[in-house]
C-alpha cells in the first residue's frame, strides 16, 4: 500500500523537522540539555513501544538495560581503553546478549508473572552496579570519559543534542518500519491471541524474545548516550523507579504509538522541571497529573488526540 | 493415503479420561465430521491433534509423519491449521491484517530485513495482500478489509478465522463449530464454502452441533461420547444408529423418538 509508505516517511520527516527546529530555537545550554534528555528517554521508551505496545509483553526491568548501556560507556574506556564512541555498540551487544539468555526462560511467563520476573532482573542488574564497587564505583557512580574526535572533546550540550536527536530519529525510523511487515504483524498477533498466532505458524516464544532483545538494545543505547552526554553515571539510572518511569512514559503517551513514546518521555522529563516551583509538592502534583491522564485517556495521550482530530474533521 | 490419522489417542486431566482410545482418519478432498453431545471430548480431540495439548497415549500422523507433541506453529508449517470455537481472532487488527498473519510462513522474512525495510519486504507484501484479498472475497467479507476485527459481528469473525486458516495453505483444515451463532442463511453459505474447500483437495475435519449442516456436507462421521468413539460411518448410517440417538437423547428420549 503506497499510502502507508508515505505515512511512515512523513512521520520521520515531521519528527526531523521538530528536532531541527528545536535545535535552532532553544536559547541556551540548559534547554538543550533538557531536550537531549527527552530524546534519550524517548529512545529507551521506543523499545517499550515495540515490547509492550506491539508485542504485548511487560518489562519492569528495562532500566537494568539502561544501566548496562550507561556503565558500558563508563567502564569500557576507563578500564579497557575502548574509544568512548564505540561503547553504545558494545553495550548494545552485551544488553542484547543478556536479554537473549535471560529472555528465553522468563518469557514463558505471562502477565503479572512476567512483570515480576523482569522486575527481578532489573533489581539484579541494579544490585551488581551498586555493589561491585571495584568495577562500578559503587553508589557514587563513576566518571564517563568524553569522546575526542579529531582532537576536539565532545562536551558541548549542542553536540549531544544532535547526536541524541539523530539516534532517536534512526530508532523511530526502524520501529515505524516494522509496522506492516511480517514481523510487525506477528508481534501484534501474539499480543491479541497467542494461541491464534501459534496456529498461524508463528513461533510465539521466538517472537517475544526478538521484541525483548530489541527493547533491551534500545534501552542500552539510550543508557550509553545518557552516560556520554552527562559525563557521569550512577546506579540510580538502573533502579526500579527508573524502570517504572520508562513504562509510565510509554503508557502515558500511548503504548503502541511512536509519537506517544516521545510525547510521554517529554512530559515526564519536562514536568519535574516545571513543577520545581511547587517544591515539596512536586512529586504529588506529577503523580496526580499522571493519574488524571490515565483515568480520562486510558489509551494514552496520542491515541486520544488522534481520536479527537478524527471526530473534529468528520 | 490419509492426510491425517489419529490412532488410539488418549488424554487424562487429573483422574478424568477426557479421551480414551479415539481414532479417526481423513483423506484429501474429504469432509469428516466429529459429533457428540456436550462434554463428549470433541474440542479436546481438536486441541490434542492441533498441538495445544500433549496426548497421554496414542499416535497422530500428518501425511505419514508422527506429530503428537509438536507445537502448533510447527504443525502449521507441516500443513495443519484450525479455527476455534471460542474465537481467537486478532481483535485489534484489521480483517486483511488478520488474514495476512496467516501468510507468516509463506513470506520469506527476516527480523533485520523487516527492521530496515529491504525492498524484498514490499514485494512479499504485495503478493501476500493479493492472496489475502482473494481469501477475504472467498469467505464473503469483501469491502470490509480495513475494518477492525473487534468491531465485526460473530458470524463474520467465524468466516474470518476460516480465511486466516486458509492463508496458511493447509493440507488439513480443522473447523471447531464454524456455524455457531450463524443464521440459517449464513449456515447455507458456510456449507457451500466448506464443501468447496474440500473440493480443492484439502482434508476438512469438522466439529459441529448443527446436524443439518453436518448431514449435508460430511462424507463420514465419527460420533464421540464421554471420550470414546461410539459410532462411525456415512451420514445415513449415523442418523439411524440407535447408540447415537441414545447418547444424544438418553435412553428414555430414544424410546420416545422411536415411538414418534
Amino acid at each position: 500500500m503506497p499510502h502507508r509508505l508515505s505515512d511512515r516517511h512523513l512521520s520521520v520527516l515531521a519528527l526531523a523537522g521538530v528536532v531541527i527546529a528545536l535545535g535552532w530555537i532553544l536559547p541556551n545550554a540548559y534547554f538543550l540539555r533538557i531536550a537531549t534528555l527527552v530524546w534519550i528517554f524517548a529512545l529507551a521508551t521506543l523499545g517499550l513501544t515495540v515490547l509492550i505496545g506491539q508485542a504485548g509483553q511487560v518489562s519492569l526491568g528495562q532500566a537494568g538495560f539502561l544501566g548496562v548501556g550507561a556503565y558500558a560507556a563508563a567502564i569500557l574506556p576507563t578500564r579497557y581503553g575502548l574509544p568512548p564512541l564505540a561503547t553504545p555498540f558494545v553495550g548494545a551487544f552485551v544488553s542484547g546478549a543478556l536479554a537473549f539468555l535471560v529472555g528465553r526462560p522468563i518469557l514463558r511467563l505471562k502477565g503479572h508473572y512476567l512483570a515480576i520476573a523482569t522486575l527481578g532482573l532489573g533489581f539484579l542488574i541494579s544490585l551488581v552496579l551498586t555493589n561491585e564497587v571495584g568495577w562500578t564505583g559503587g553508589p557514587d557512580g563513576m566518571q564517563v570519559p568524553r569522546p575526542v574526535v579529531f582532537g576536539v572533546s565532545l562536551s558541548q550540550p549542542s553536540t549531544w543534542y544532535w547526536i541524541s536527536a539523530a539516534s532517536l530519529l534512526i530508532g523511530a525510523w526502524l520501529v515505524l518500519n516494522l509496522d506492516g511487515t511480517t514481523t510487525g504483524r506477528a508481534f501484534r498477533a501474539l499480543r491479541d491471541s497467542e494461541v491464534g498466532a501459534s496456529v498461524m505458524g508463528i513461533d510465539v516464544s521466538r517472537m517475544k524474545l526478538r521484541a525483548f532483545v530489541l527493547a533491551a538494545v534500545y534501552a542500552s543505547v539510550a543508557g550509553s548516550l545518557l552516560g556520554l552526554s552527562n559525563g557521569f553515571v550512577t546506579p540510580d539510572q538502573s533502579s526500579f523507579l527508573q524502570s517504572v518511569e520508562l513504562v509510565t512514559m510509554s503508557v502515558l503517551g500511548g503504548a503502541h504509538s511512536v509519537v506517544g513514546a516521545i510525547l510521554g518521555s517529554a512530559m515526564l522529563v519536562l514536568l519535574p522541571q516545571v513543577l520545581t516551583v511547587m517544591q515539596d509538592y512536586e512529586t504529588l502534583v506529577l503523580g496526580a497529573i499522571v493519574v488524571v491522564v490515565m483515568i480520562f485517556l486510558p489509551s494514552g495521550l496520542v491515541p486520544a488526540l488522534v481520536d479527537l482530530t478524527k471526530r473534529l474533521t468528520r | 493415503m490419509s492426510s491425517l490419522r489419529a490412532h488410539d489417542v488418549s488424554i487424562a486431566f487429573g483422574g478424568i479420561k477426557a479421551l480414551d482410545g479415539v481414532g479417526f482418519d481423513v483423506m484429501p478432498g474429504e469432509v469428516l465430521a466429529i459429533i457428540g453431545p456436550n462434554g463428549a471430548g470433541k474440542t479436546t480431540l481438536f486441541n490434542v491433534v492441533s498441538g495445544l495439548y500433549r496426548p497421554t497415549g496414542g499416535h497422530i500422523e500428518l501425511d505419514g509423519r508422527g506429530i503428537e507433541g509438536l507445537p502448533p506453529h510447527r504443525l502449521a508449517g507441516m500443513g495443519l491449521s484450525r479455527t476455534f470455537q471460542n474465537l481467537q481472532v486478532f481483535t485489534e487488527m484489521t480483517l486483511i491484517d488478520n488474514v495476512l498473519v496467516g501468510r507468516h510462513l509463506r513470506e520469506r522474512h527476516s527480523f533485520l530485513g523487516d527492521l530496515f525495510r529491504l525492498p524484498s519486504v514490499a514485494r512479499e507484501n504485495d503478493t501476500s495482500r493479493k492472496r489475502a484479498g482473494e481469501l477475504i472475497r472467498r469467505v464473503g467479507l469483501e469491502g470490509r478489509e480495513s475494518a477492525i476485527a473487534g468491531t465485526m459481528p460473530y458470524g463474520a469473525l467465524r468466516r474470518l478465522e476460516i480465511a486466516r486458516a486458509l492463508a496458511t495453505e493447509p493440507q488439513v483444515l480443522m473447523l471447531d463449530e464454524p456455524a455457531a451463532g450463524c443464521n440459517p442463511f449464513e449456515t447455507r453459505e458456510l456449507a457451500a464454502l466448506i464443501r468447496s474447500i474440500a473440493d480443492d483437495g484439502r482434508a476438512v475435519v469438522l466439529v459441529e452441533h448443527d446436524m443439518r449442516l453436518v448431514m449435508s456436507i460430511s462424507d463420514r462421521i465419527v460420533v464421540l461420547d464421554r471420550g470414546r468413539v461410539i459410532a462411525r460411518g456415512a451420514p445415513a448410517d449415523i442418523r439411524s444408529n440407535a447408540t447415537v440417538v441414545e447418547a444424544y437423547l438418553g435412553r428414555l428420549g430414544a424410546e420416545e423418538a422411536a415411538r414418534a
